[in-house]
């Protein structure tokens, strides 16, 4: 057995239509699920480790080898319910700490 | 340094808009495709420099006859920065990959034309497959459309071919990051540094193509040396 596969925190704006926190989990996994499968999601293992309301941004917590299956996902998103979504990936970090010091330093724009 | 060159020019609303958000997700330069319509080239390029982004003039030509696509040439290639020729038929798929005045090939409108004598041609005259990516994204993935995708970047892979992406972005929404909208090919079966298809080969293109309008360029190989310089 192998020791504890190294993470990576992938901070995210979500622009266009204000969704809460399940729905972006919901919409996190479907896309991750609709693109790779479950081989991807299994080699991913996406998490959402954060999500702030006020800014309408997260984090999302996956293994350093899914980072860009992610990153893909995420930008292949254009819908939810048909309402146009985008989210965005603005940083890549290594703790958890660090990715959430980055979301709260946005500007906050939801409600 | 980003270059998105394959936007849609929004046609009801105010391009500034999409300028605006190029600048803010990061592009430096930002090219529209001009297929169906002719572009307002120095109203896009007034308000590109006041954003502080890079326009770049393209022309698309799309046609079955490869007469039409030569006049086409002869008329603009000194006028344009990148030409993009959608071929429609074999014979222009053919000349479009054989001409010195084509940069990029687009087969989104015959994607049965991109075949590996085609993709072969491309590779020995240096020629570019642009991948529009805008069905993709907003209209969301079928498997007609990921095949058809996915069978474009294998062979553009197999025989080297270079790859360059666009978003064909028309509103703000539809725009990506670039490391965003790159990482999709992963997706479609891209092997490789996908980052480069968004930045070192438009920028190339582009930087070769504005050295030939200048002044300087005389002919093929033939440049004016520097002034006041022995």
């Amino acid at each position: 057995m192998r020791g504890r596969s190294k993470r990576r925190y992938l901070v995210f704006k979500l622009s266009g239509s204000h969704l809460n926190e399940r729905e972006v989990r919901k919409l996190i996994v479907a896309s991750v699920l609709k693109y790779y499968g479950l081989k991807g999601y299994g080699d991913s293992l996406p998490r959402l480790a954060y999500f702030d309301r006020e800014r309408v941004a997260g984090v999302i917590a996956c293994l350093k080898e899914g980072v860009d299956v992610i990153r893909s996902s995420l930008a292949l998103i254009s819908k939810y319910k048909g309402k146009e979504v985008r989210l965005e990936t603005l940083k890549i970090t290594g703790t958890l700490r660090k990715a959430i010091r980055i979301v709260r330093s946005l500007t906050p724009t939801g409600s | 340094m980003f270059y998105d060159i394959g936007l849609t020019y929004p046609e009801e609303d105010d391009p500034r808009e999409l300028l605006r958000e190029a600048k803010e997700l990061g592009y430096k330069g930002i090219g529209f495709s001009s297929l169906g319509y002719p572009l307002p080239f120095k109203a896009l390029i007034k308000a590109c420099n006041k954003i502080g982004l890079d326009y770049v003039k393209r022309l698309d030509i799309s046609s079955h006859n490869k007469v039409v696509i030569k006049e086409a040439l002869r008329k603009y290639r000194r006028e344009v920065e990148v030409i993009v020729v959608h071929p429609l038929s074999v014979e222009a798929a053919r000349l479009a990959a054989r001409d010195s005045r084509v940069d990029v090939l687009n087969f989104h409108l015959k994607p049965e034309l991109f075949e590996p004598v085609e993709a072969k041609m491309m590779a020995l005259n240096g020629k570019v497959l642009e991948v529009n990516l805008r069905e993709l994204i907003s209209n969301g993935a079928t498997l007609r459309l990921i095949h058809l995708y996915r069978r474009m970047i294998y062979l553009a892979q197999s025989f080297k071919v270079e790859i360059l992406i666009s978003s064909g972005a028309s509103k703000p929404i539809e725009l990506r990051r670039p490391r965003d909208l790159a990482s999709i090919l992963l997706f479609l079966g891209f092997k490789g540094d996908f980052r480069r298809t968004l930045s070192e080969v438009p920028f190339r293109i582009v930087s070769t193509n504005r050295a030939k309008l200048s002044k300087r360029f005389v002919a093929r190989g033939v440049w004016l040396a520097d002034e006041g310089k022995i």
